[in-house]
Parts: C-alpha cells; structure tokens; sequence
C-alpha cells in the first residue's frame, strides 16, 4: 500500500468513527505530487461522505441552524441570499446588529431617523426587502460597514425563484419571520414586521426612496 | 388531501441526500412548514462539518471567519438550487459544483478588483479577523485538485466508474467489488462479476491518471481547468 493509500484509510477510518479528523495532520506528512494526490483523494471522499448523524442538541447551538433558517427566509422572502449573507458578514464584522444600523444610519446622514434605517435593514436580514429596491447608496455603505463590495451585496440579493417564493411564503413565515425584538415596539405592518416601506407618496422621505426606490 | 406523510427525525437522518430534499419539496407542496423546515436543519446540520473541513482545505490559510461565510454560502446556495428543481437526483453534485464556484469565485473577488473586503494589511495587528494576504495566482491551483478527480472519473466506462466512486466513497476494493456485483445482472460492459483484484486494478490505473492530472494542473496552472465553468447553479 502506498503513502498516501495508508493516510487516507486512516483519515477515513477516522472520520467514519464519528471523529473529526483535520486533513492537515494527514497532508502535511507527505510532499509534492503525493501531497497533492492525498489532498485531492480526501477531499473527493469527503465530497461523498455521508452526512453527519443528527444531533438536535448539538444542531440547537450550532451555526448549521442559523444557515437552515435563513435558507427558509430566502426561499419565502424576496432578497435572495440576504437572509444567509448580511447575518454572516456583521458576524464577521463582529458588530452588533444596532450597531451596523447606527452606523449605516450615519453614512446615510440619517442618525435622527436610525430607528426607521433600522426597520428597514430588518428586513434585509429577514428577506422581507425587494433587493432591486435597495440603492447603490445604501449598498455601499452597508459593504463598507461589514467589508463586503456593493456589487456582491447586489448579486446575492438577487430573487432565489419568484414562482417558488410565492409558494412558500405562507407556509414558512409564520415559522421563520420572527419580529426581532429591538424593534418589537414598532408598529407591525400586515405581515407582522415592523413598519417600512407603508409610507404614502406624500409620506415618503428620503430614507423610503433609498431603501425602495432603486 | 395531499398524501404527505411527516416522518420522525430517526426517518430523515436515514434518508440520502436526495430523497431528504425530495421530502422537504413535498413538505413545502403539502404546506407542511414545520415538516419542511425539519428537513431542512437535517439536510443542513448534516452536510455543514464536511462543508466547513473542506472550504478550510481549500482556503487554506484564511480566517475562520471566511471560512464559516463560505461554507454557509455552498451549503444555502446549494439548498436553494435544488429547490428551483435544477438538480433532482443529483444534490451532492450540485453541491460540490457549488463548492467549488464559490471557491474559486473567492480567490477571483481577491485577484481581481472586486474584492470582498479589506486586505489583512489594512487590519494589521488582527490577524485573528482576517488572516493572511491573498496568495499568488499560482498558489491557488491546488483549488482545481476536485476538478482532476472528476476528470479522471468521466475518462473511466460506467462500470469502472461505478467502482471507483465506491472507492473514493470509502469502501475497500473487496467491498466495491461486493456491491456493483450485487443484483442479477452485471453493470454494463461486465461479462464476470468484479473481484477485488479487478477493483485494485481500475484504481491503480485512476490514480495514475489523477497524478497526470495533477502534475500538468501544477504546471500549467490552466483557467480552462477552472471547475466553475459550465456552472449552472
């Protein structure tokens, strides 16, 4: 047996005993092509492992619940991966969610209406915006906040499927679209969220056109 | 009345990849929210340690930070695509496919000019954020290694090829061997049940092939390897 066919058995082994064997401890022992070779060879197996056995109690604190979520917005709202992505990015950011709002609301010169800039990021995060509404204004500021381009912040909030969104609006957002509670004492609109996006024309202020107006 | 029947959570952790997708679209037809959403933490919880060893692998030297945004990325967007019906029957393969788009389109975000965000320079003294600088383009050929196992795959008769994705999949020759003999007929192109031996052979010639691969990737460092072409997802 080779070097790098006795590493992969032992990673494999490893892995199918429900550990969690790094691929670095087993690479790193080789070099050049077999490096590459065992690489390529753990990787195509991990590629076909099957998937790991459910635990809720491990799945109740991990970030694979945060992802199932989020994929259960975006599948019934109408901002693409916004739902997956802008939690991600701030996470990363390691900034608070008032915090990103109280700092988008300045770059929008809007610190005296922050509370309505954070009504609407709300529903960024939940899906609930139509991100072809959104300004490149807004865009920018937010991806300079949480370190992500304007034009990549665009692409994802792209719609995932319209025909499919409507199909699973109602059956999903009673689950999923929970009213966050820093704007719990916001008026609801119809679907239970906070007030955004309801002005009238004669209402409408510059913070409804740069989250609506495109 | 819809037929749906909701199954326990012990049912869907033994269901393949595809038919747990099946279910949760049968789930969201039957208006079934809960039942959908069920499979969806199982897909997803069972599918995202895997998906996070791998990214790591292939980002290699980047934050964990990065790493996590990534692997959540393949793991939604792979979701979401098979949702639009894009890839019924083949779930795994989408993934991957995404995998490795969003890899490579990563390293292409930090070479070209539209990066994601700040370069680890512009963070100096928090490495812990955002880890270490873009790498050189000829750095990153390692990112097509998935990309030489497909090719030496699709050079391989069906039969062989059903064999080796038993082997990569984990099971010894003598085992692969075992299970595409299974069944009253032979797969296409077999006139004699495989042995261990014939297994131990096809692999021998597939890692050939894979070295050849690899080599000529790390010498050429060809875009025209790049996996996220043809891409649909």
């Amino acid at each position: 047996m080779t070097e790098p066919d006795l590493l992969l058995e032992q990673f494999v082994a490893a892995h199918r005993a429900g550990e969690d064997p790094d691929p670095g401890d087993y690479v790193d022992r080789l070099e050049g092509a077999r490096q590459a070779e065992l690489e390529a060879l753990i990787d195509a197996y991990l590629a076909r492992a099957p998937r790991r056995e459910w635990d809720p109690d491990a799945f109740a604190t991990s970030r694979a619940r945060d992802v199932a979520d989020a994929v259960s917005r975006s599948l019934a709202g109408n901002a693409g991966t916004w739902p997956v992505l802008l939690p991600q990015l701030r996470t990363r950011a390691r900034l608070r969610r008032d915090e990103v709002v109280h700092r988008l609301a300045a770059a929008l010169d809007a610190s005296d209406r922050e509370q309505k800039v954070g009504a609407y990021y709300h529903r960024m995060e939940q899906g609930r915006l139509t991100a072809a509404g959104v300004s490149q204004r807004v865009l920018e500021a937010l991806g300079a906040i949480v370190g992500a381009g304007a034009d990549a912040l665009r692409r994802a909030g792209e719609e995932v499927e319209p025909s499919l969104r409507r199909e699973a609006a109602d059956a999903v957002f009673a689950r999923t679209a929970t009213p966050d509670e820093a704007y719990a004492d916001e008026r609801p609109d119809a679907d239970g969220d906070p007030v955004a996006g309801t002005a009238t024309p004669a209402e409408r202020d510059e913070i409804d056109e740069l989250f609506t107006g495109g | 009345m819809s037929g749906f029947r909701r199954r326990s959570d012990d049912e869907l952790s033994r269901l393949s990849d595809d038919a747990l997708v099946g279910y949760i679209g049968d789930a969201r037809d039957a208006g079934e929210a809960e039942a959908m959403q069920r499979g969806i933490e199982i897909l997803a919880y069972g599918l995202r340690g895997d998906v996070v060893v791998r990214v790591r692998r292939k980002l290699e030297s980047r934050s964990d930070a990065d790493v996590e945004i990534v692997a959540d990325q393949v793991i939604a967007g792979a979701m979401l695509a098979a949702f639009r019906g894009e890839s019924v029957g083949e779930f795994r393969a989408l993934l991957n496919r995404i995998l490795a788009r969003r890899v490579a389109d990563y390293y292409r975000s930090r070479r070209g000019g539209a990066r994601e965000g700040p370069l680890p320079s512009e963070h100096a003294g928090d490495d812990e954020v955002w880890g270490d600088e873009p790498r050189a383009q000829e750095e990153i050929s390692g990112i097509w290694a998935d990309d030489a196992v497909e090719r030496a795959l699709a050079d391989l008769s069906p039969a062989h090829r059903a064999v080796i994705e038993l082997r990569l999949a984990g099971y010894t020759s003598k085992e692969a061997a075992e299970i595409v003999n299974v069944g009253d007929e032979l797969p296409v192109g077999l006139e004699t049940p495989m042995t261990a031996d014939n297994v131990d052979q096809i692999n021998s010639r597939f890692r050939h092939r894979l070295r050849d691969l690899l080599e000529e990737a790390e010498r050429s460092g060809d875009p025209s390897q790049d996996p996220s072409e043809n891409d649909d997802d």
